[in-house]
């Protein structure tokens, strides 16, 4: 039994092994350190307009208007906080034990499918937020002249436009995630 | 630092290669799953504290970073074509040193390992690299006792591939 470990071991060992490209790696690890800092300084610039928005213009801000900027910060935070988690345990979970690590990626794509999910159903949600949130301003006698209603239109629509593309893109990342959750849960077998 | 890691690439590249042969039989993803497995030890490297040998800590890192690779390879499998087994792999790496028999058993293994889930074929190689069942333990999150159940099994299924043969 033990012989036959050793020629078997003797024989894995034996196969011819591939060789580490060492100036590429080097390359891919600066490459890839700069794309993460990157990620992360875009993670918190999403957060920052509503935030200079709050701290500059509050004074100006009907309670209504400023009340849904506050509302649609607060739901940012604990997103920005989950995606620098993310990032944390994609850059410093790769000591983990196997089974551990395992764990900690189905969670993960589990996180990222709901993610997608919420993001996808965000899209139309922000649009009626966006509607309800002229039509609001409108009845409270903000909205006066009509450039700033031909203004807030053209905002709306551009809005639709550009959220048509993160529907599309983020039910691409909810299929993504799940494929991948289907796969390492049948590497957990 | 540098020079580290070159040392470090030198004297245990051959290991991580044969971690990334166990994952991919394609030639041109095997190379490019032992490139991420470096970038993923040149980043790690720096937690190391010395609680197991290094070698152990490599093929942590390495197994885990297979792992991933692996899953995020399905989008690329679903729609493109490799030549699949070890023959594809055997034939582009023979060497005059390998007798043709020795090839031929090293052909069976390697699909045979490839063909074990993941428990199983993580647990063999790390075995046949000679890591102690306390090592092997650490690297999979596992129990001693379950690793060897794990091992007899996986080289049952080895052994009957051979025979089979």
């Amino acid at each position: 039994m033990n012989n036959n470990h050793n020629d078997l071991s003797a024989l894995w060992q034996a196969q011819p092994v591939k060789t580490i490209d060492v100036e590429e790696v080097k390359r891919t690890f600066f490459a890839e350190r700069k794309k993460q800092r990157l990620f992360m300084v875009l993670d918190f610039l999403g957060v920052v307009p509503p935030m200079v928005l709050i701290w500059w213009k509050w004074s100006t801000f009907s309670l209504v208007a400023g009340g849904m900027i506050l509302a649609m910060l607060l739901l940012c935070l604990p997103i920005l906080f989950y995606q620098l988690w993310l990032r944390r345990v994609t850059a410093f979970g790769g000591d983990l034990q196997t089974r551990g690590y395992l764990e900690s990626l189905i969670k993960q794509m589990k996180n990222n499918a709901r993610i997608a999910w919420m993001t996808k159903h965000s899209c139309w949600v922000a649009i009626g937020f966006l509607l309800i949130f002229n039509v609001v301003l409108y009845l409270q006698g903000e909205l006066t002249s009509s450039e700033q209603m031909v203004k807030s239109t053209v905002f709306l629509g551009i809005s639709a436009v550009v959220l048509v593309f993160v529907y599309r893109w983020a039910s691409r990342r909810q299929q993504l995630a799940l494929s991948r959750l289907e796969r390492f849960e049948a590497m957990q077998q | 630092m540098s020079q580290q890691f070159e040392a470090i690439f030198s004297e245990y590249g051959g290991l991580l290669s044969r971690v990334a042969s166990s994952y991919e039989a394609n030639e041109a993803l095997q190379q490019e799953l032992l490139q991420e497995i470096a970038v993923a030890v040149w980043q790690a490297i720096g937690r190391f504290n010395g609680d197991s040998s290094i070698k152990t800590y490599l093929l942590k890192i390495a197994h885990n970073r297979a792992v991933t690779h692996v899953a995020s390879q399905v989008k690329r499998i679903d729609t493109e074509t490799y030549p699949e087994g070890a023959d594809a792999f055997i034939g582009h790496h023979a060497t005059p040193e390998l007798s043709a028999s020795q090839q031929q058993s090293l052909n069976t293994l390697l699909g045979a390992v490839r063909e074990l889930p993941l428990q199983s074929r993580q647990v063999l190689t790390l075995s046949l690299e000679g890591l102690s069942y306390d090592e092997i333990a650490d690297v999979c999150g596992l129990t001693k006792s379950h690793v060897g159940v794990i091992l007899k099994r996986a080289k049952a299924s080895i052994t009957k591939g051979q025979t089979n043969e």
